[in-house]
């Protein structure tokens, strides 16, 4: 917009405007032609008689097109497609593929399929100019390339490749389900038309991402094909500059500009071939995995967890866990490979309830001593607090992780997640253990009683301990009244800790936690007399800040109410 | 202990009409009658839920203009609906794309909104009403915040889709095939707040739906258009320009109203040598004051973000010593977050919010329920804009009362002084212009990218090729064989585009004082650097934060929360230059001019001033980049020999004088925003080496205010003699030429003078250029 309002300023040619001085006369051209069309704007008047289309010149598109291809003219009834078919040998042991995350069902025919556009975008501007498809037929694979001539003759184009595809197809394509298809579609749309039908799609790109991204340095089909099948391409074309190549022979009716392109295109589909062969050979049902690497094995599971199938996601772990020294010092995401997997497999089996074998390779991770230590020994210091319910071993366990955490801190790479875990998770473990010893064998905190402003009795309950201020986030209730789910803000330390300038970390909300206990208490009644008047507005529930000490003197924030005397109520059975 | 008690409005009103001061500054009151319900029986074609619905919300009848709007789209008319806020005008379209569903489940409607905020309350609207008809109804809103997996269900299945016109631009229409569905069947095109789309907005709307109407055709609908507009002066035409069609224009309100007072307030004069007057603020706080005390749900309108929180800090200070309803008083601004806001509306929908300090954020049509009273602190700019505020006060049945307190700004005083200008004249007139040729120009681009062009199409109502031939030669637009015009590049044209002048981007603001930093606002980047820049106090719900530091790359602004007895305002300094004359012809001793200028402005310092009382307590540097403003001027160049005998702060004092008298008498003229017009004075133009003064538009690019400037000199400068003559005070006030304080001696005189040179044009046509 901007570009089109620089128009140079003719008429005060001594000011220093933004124009540089040698495109002034371009420009100047430019605002006249405006000018122009602005009377044309502003004055429509009647309507013209519509331009004569311009004159056809020369022999049509598609002819000059498919001679400087090598392909063919498929006329249809609106206008012509260019085609061209190249056929070579790859055996594919399809049938293997229903055992992918994804299944391919072997009955229906593969169709690789993938595009060359005029952009990136998806809207309704961008014209796929290109499409190429990929059968088998027995052990010959045939790829068909379609190409558009020229604009008009999309439907014909379109057309033609809707006859190419069968119903009972199953696309294969990299990144086709977000990008290719989707814009085929939207073509078809565009002319009214449904899109055709197939039976199923098989997107490589997410499959790609993890089998084997790991040791790509990315996932385009290009790096992924040099990098798995070890084809390395010369003289390809940048898929960035497709587009321009395009426009460039609309402008030209140059069709060898394109040759280029289509070569481009040709590897891609032959691409998809071979990566399906790679990934049908690793599938092989009798010994799964034998001709892949375990990194990729352990991808695979990985894939396999996804899709929610455990026990291929298991034993492809377990293929990679078992084959872990092929490949020694393969890192994968920074970890050596065993101990990745481990923990994949540790995650694994934590999701299916077999708690036993995932502490053993929780174990086995922490005392590895690895970067991922400090995970080992969260993860067991969870299980043994909730499920061997030992506090003390769960904390020495936490005490453990802080020390690899703060190794990892000071070796440069701070493992964030694991500090900010152990900031609430020492704290509350500490909070257990002590208030365990004072009362001897229980393990939930003391609560705490008083009184309504009208005499009636209250509960107290507490929400959590601020350990940064060793003060008590307390619930009074009026005993009898509904009870009050603890609000998020509540939990979340804000209050008087923030007021009092230390940053308190706040409660975990773990369970077990003491947030469930609170059925009232037989001593409440006994006790409430003892208390000071007036302590809390005759509301049924009011949050109150109360130092750890049990006799206490404290004022409520934002509110006038003194509260004096927040008491501990012992259990019944100590007096 | 209370020192307050419920009272009614009017006694509200009069008590504080009573106060000595007020009384003497009160230049006009008027009440406006009570009127009656005009109520119709619901049209026989009506579907039964949909009657029921309306049964259960127990209405007995249509309003009139209700039953007219939906006659009239029965009709098969296009309408454009034309009544008061709260008058019910929803209804207008919620009614007859109910039925349209109810008669067949496939039809659908889109809804437009200027913002996301009145987005979302409509959909909330449309829904209970579907809910209480008892009919399950697909509708969604379609924005930048509705998540990603939602999209396709919207696509796909939303029988109401509700957005704006950026995303219909961006995200919908480049995009049609996805939305194929809703193309193929969509029967009415909801614009509501219509008065919003103009000038280059409103120019780009318009081509937007030009746009949205090529491709309903293309996939066989024809939507009928309901525009629902607030009071202007030319609903009809503004209606037409923008949709392309000719609508049925229904402005005949049949709610019914209580009776309303109307008083117009002017502080009085405290120094008579400077002429300086009191600070409305001050007024319209004590206004509110008198209402909130009496128990009355009021609504106070700021000029600008600080006023509100200026407004709303002395509320809640005055109300915390007299014990009043403190935390029932809240702001309301752009930059608070949609929570916030959402809170704050449903607030007062319920009562519980008793008043509210917002700015002109809240004359659209968000539902905030009905309110006792208004106050408004300064004139809002528009007479439209100043109904539309009063027009939040207004029970069915009781009493309101709204209280306009005139700021010093000469447009204010200028209003106080001439109220009859407020009651008697018609609101302003929204123009836009969707034959620009450059707005136009960009969204050929993008409807081509959408559907091809065939030879001899039209675009709106200009034939199309010439302007595809001239986008051809830029290359992104081709003309194939066959005679069309197909997109013919990488490029996503409808990105190049953006519809609003304001910058969308937005500045975020963070409170590093808590646990955890936490945004509290946004503020766009224009004003960012007179808001959030380094050390500025900024203001948030009349918690005063310290501006810690501003990452401008970034675009975040770190804050703390302070306790300070200042805030700041930042200064910006204009400067302007032409780039060229589009026409130019002499005057009696100098000449006038159109063209095309650039404006930079560049915030330089900030001043700290105290809460209360306004003194300056020091100042510091601001460092930020410059702004440029691309946009066209009307400009006045004095001849320097006719000048020859003045002195240069004479001739300073004169130019500003005559340019501010010029500037007002403008916006009154044009019936413009008095904002749209800056005005820029030097006594030596560096680029013209003459006296100049520039009127020059705030639009970048302009909306055509300056040609029609140009066109009617003869008058405007009669005018501006007039409003100097005509005025009563001594030499200069802030209704003419200006507050004496800033201009120095006699500028009346001086300004007079130098107008008559610029008055009569000479024999000759014009000089060489």
């Amino acid at each position: 917009m901007t570009g089109e309002l620089a128009r140079p300023p003719a008429s005060l040619p001594a000011m220093d405007g933004p124009v540089p001085a040698s495109a002034a006369p371009l420009l100047a051209l430019r605002a006249r032609r405006l000018e122009r069309l602005r009377a044309t704007v502003e004055s429509p008047g009647p309507a013209k008689p519509v331009p004569p289309v311009p004159a056809f010149a020369g022999p049509p598109r598609a002819w000059s097109l498919a001679r400087a291809l090598g392909g063919r003219v498929l006329r249809g009834t609106n206008g012509s497609t260019v085609v061209l078919e190249a056929t070579g040998p790859l055996a594919l042991p399809a049938d293997r593929l229903v055992r992918l995350p994804d299944p391919i069902d072997p009955r229906h025919p593969l169709v690789c399929l993938d595009t060359e556009t005029t952009g990136l975008g998806t809207g309704a501007g961008t014209v796929p100019f290109l499409v190429g498809l990929g059968t088998w037929d027995g052990e010959s694979f045939t790829v068909r390339q379609f190409v558009l001539p020229d604009h008009p003759d999309e439907p014909a184009f379109l057309d033609a490749v809707a006859a190419a595809i069968p119903a009972s197809g199953w696309l294969v394509s990299y990144n086709g389900r977000s990008f290719d298809w989707p814009l085929l579609v939207t073509r078809y749309r565009l002319h009214r038309q449904g899109p055709p039908a197939h039976a199923g799609h098989l997107d490589l790109l997410p499959i790609a991402r993890q089998v084997w991204r790991h040791r790509l340095p990315d996932a385009r089909l290009a790096s992924v094909e040099a990098g798995v099948c070890g084809i390395r391409r010369s003289d390809d074309l940048p898929g960035a500059l497709i587009p321009e190549r395009y426009f460039a022979y609309l402008r030209t009716a140059r069709g060898e500009l394109l040759r280029d392109v289509l070569r481009h295109n040709r590897q891609d589909v032959a691409s998809l071939a071979r990566l399906l062969l790679v990934l049908a050979q690793g599938l092989d049902p009798d010994s799964p995995g034998r001709s892949m690497p375990p990194g990729d094995l352990s991808g695979l599971g990985s894939a396999y967890v996804r899709r929610r199938r455990y026990d291929e996601a298991l034993c492809y772990f377990d293929g990679a866990l078992a084959r872990a020294g092929e490949a020694p010092g393969s890192l994968i995401r920074g970890v050596p490979l065993a101990e990745r997997v481990t923990v994949d497999r540790a995650r694994l089996l934590c999701r299916l309830g077999r708690h036993a074998e995932a502490s053993s390779d929780w174990r086995s991770i922490a005392q590895a001593g690895g970067r991922l230590a400090a995970l080992g020994w969260v993860q067991l210091a969870k299980h043994v607090e909730h499920r061997e319910r030992s506090p003390a071993r769960a904390y020495e366990m936490a005490m453990q992780a802080a020390a690899v955490a703060r190794r990892e801190r000071a070796s440069g790479s701070p493992q964030r997640w694991v500090e900010r875990d152990l900031e609430r998770r020492l704290p509350r473990l500490r909070g257990r253990l002590a208030t365990a010893r004072s009362d001897g064998r229980a393990t939930r905190p003391p609560r705490l009683d008083c009184a309504l402003a009208d005499g009636g009795p209250v509960e107290a309950r507490a929400l959590h301990d601020h350990a940064g201020c060793e003060g008590r986030q307390v619930q009074c209730s009026r005993i009898g009244s509904p009870r009050l789910a603890p609000r998020p803000q509540d939990e979340g330390g804000d209050g008087p800790c923030r007021q009092e300038g230390v940053t308190c970390p706040g409660p975990v909300h773990d369970p077990p936690c003491w947030h469930g206990w609170q059925t009232p208490h037989p001593e409440a009644a006994r006790i409430a007399p003892q208390v000071h008047a007036p302590l809390l507005p005759p509301r049924d529930h009011e949050l109150l800040m109360v130092p750890l000490q049990h006799e206490v003197q404290a004022r409520a924030p934002g509110a006038e109410i003194l509260v004096t005397g927040a008491r501990q109520v012992r259990p019944p059975h100590q007096g | 202990m209370r020192v307050y008690a419920p009272l009614g409005t009017a006694q509200a009103l009069d008590r504080y009409l009573a106060e000595p001061d007020v009384t003497a500054g009160i230049t006009a009151r008027r009440t406006l009658p009570a009127r009656p319900p005009d109520l119709c029986p619901f049209p026989e074609w009506l579907a039964p839920p949909l009657r029921g619905a309306l049964e259960r919300r127990s209405f007995r009848g249509l309003y009139r203009h209700q039953v007219e709007a939906l006659d009239a789209l029965r009709a098969g008319e296009d309408i454009a609906v034309v009544t008061p806020t709260a008058s019910g005008k929803s209804l207008c379209y919620h009614l007859p794309v109910l039925q349209a569903v109810f008669e067949d489940p496939s039809a659908r409607a889109l809804y437009l909104f200027p913002t996301k905020a009145l987005s979302q309350d409509q959909l909330a609207e449309v829904r209970d009403l579907s809910a209480l008809a008892g009919m399950d109804l697909a509708a969604a809103v379609y924005d930048g915040d509705t998540p990603a997996p939602m999209r396709s269900v919207v696509r796909s299945a939303g029988q109401v889709v509700v957005t704006n016109p950026d995303m219909l631009h961006a995200a919908i229409l480049p995009h049609h095939t996805k939305w194929f569905q809703l193309f193929q069947q969509l029967r009415y095109v909801v614009v509501d707040e219509a008065h919003t789309y103009r000038g280059v907005f409103g120019s780009h709307v318009a081509n937007v739906l030009r746009r949205l109407a090529r491709i309903c055709a293309h996939h066989g609908s024809s939507p009928r258009i309901i525009c629902c507009s607030a009071t202007i002066g030319n609903p009809k035409q503004l209606a037409e320009t923008l949709t392309g069609r000719s609508m049925r224009v229904i402005d005949r309100n049949g709610a019914p109203s209580g009776e309303k007072h109307v008083v117009v307030v002017r502080p009085p004069v405290i120094d008579e040598r400077t002429g300086t007057r009191a600070g409305a603020g001050g007024f319209a706080r004590r206004a509110a004051l008198s209402f909130l005390r009496a128990g009355r749900q009021t609504i106070v309108f700021g000029r600008s973000r600080v006023a509100v929180e200026l407004l709303l800090t002395g509320l809640r200070e005055a109300l915390r010593t007299g014990r009043g309803p403190l935390d029932r008083v809240r702001g309301y601004r752009g930059g608070y977050l949609p929570g916030e806001r959402r809170r704050i509306e449903a607030g007062l929908r319920s009562g519980e919010i008793l008043g509210v300090v917002s700015t002109n954020a809240l004359e659209l049509g968000i539902d905030i329920g009905r309110l006792d009273a208004a106050v408004l602190a300064g004139y809002p700019g528009t007479i439209a804009g100043t109904w539309q505020q009063i027009g939040r006060a207004g029970r069915r049945q009781e009493v309101s009362a709204a209280i306009l307190v005139a700021g010093a700004g000469p447009v204010d005083q200028y209003v106080a002084s001439h109220p009859e200008y407020l009651f008697r004249s018609s609101p302003e007139e929204a123009r836009l212009d969707p034959d620009n040729l450059h707005v136009l120009l960009g969204h050929l681009r993008a409807a081509t990218f959408e559907i091809p062009f065939a030879a001899g199409e039209r675009f709106g109502a200009v034939p199309a090729d010439d302007l595809l031939a001239f986008l051809a030669e830029e290359g992104h637009v081709r003309q194939a064989d066959d005679g069309r015009w197909y997109w013919a590049s990488e490029n996503f044209p409808a990105s190049e585009i953006s519809l609003r002048v304001a910058a969308s981007e937005n500045v975020v603001i963070i409170d590093t004082g808590g646990p955890r930093p936490r945004v509290i606002g946004e503020v766009d980047l224009f004003a960012a650097r007179t808001l959030v820049h380094e050390n500025a106090i900024y203001l948030h719900e009349s918690r005063q934060f310290h501006v810690d530091r501003l990452d401008w790359e970034e675009r975040k602004a770190y804050v703390r929360p302070v306790d300070v007895e200042h805030y700041t305002q930042a200064e910006l300094a204009v400067t302007l230059k032409p780039l060229e004359t589009f026409a130019e012809s002499a005057l009696a001793a100098g000449g006038r001019a159109h063209g095309e200028v650039m404006v930079s402005s560049l915030a330089t310092i900030y001043k700290k001033l105290r809460l209360e009382t306004n003194e300056n307590l020091g100042w510091g540097r601001i460092h930020l980049p410059e702004i440029e403003l691309h946009t066209t001027a009307y400009w006045l160049a004095v001849d320097p020999a006719a000048v020859a005998g003045w002195r240069r702060a004479e001739l300073d004092v004169a130019l500003v004088g005559s340019g501010r008298a010029l500037q007002t008498v403008a916006s009154v003229l044009l019936m413009s925003d008095p904002r749209d017009l800056g005005m820029v004075a030097q006594v030596r133009s560096p680029h013209l080496e003459r006296p100049v003064v520039y009127l020059y538009e705030a639009v970048p690019g302009g909306v055509g205010l300056s040609p029609r400037l140009y066109e009617r000199h003869a008058e405007l400068v009669r005018g501006a003699r007039e409003l100097i003559a005509g005025c009563p005070c001594r030499d200069g006030c802030p209704a003419c030429v200006g507050p004496r304080s800033e201009t120095g001696e006699d500028a009346r005189g001086l300004a007079r003078r130098l107008l008559a040179l610029l008055k009569v044009e000479r024999a000759s046509p014009s000089r060489a250029a």
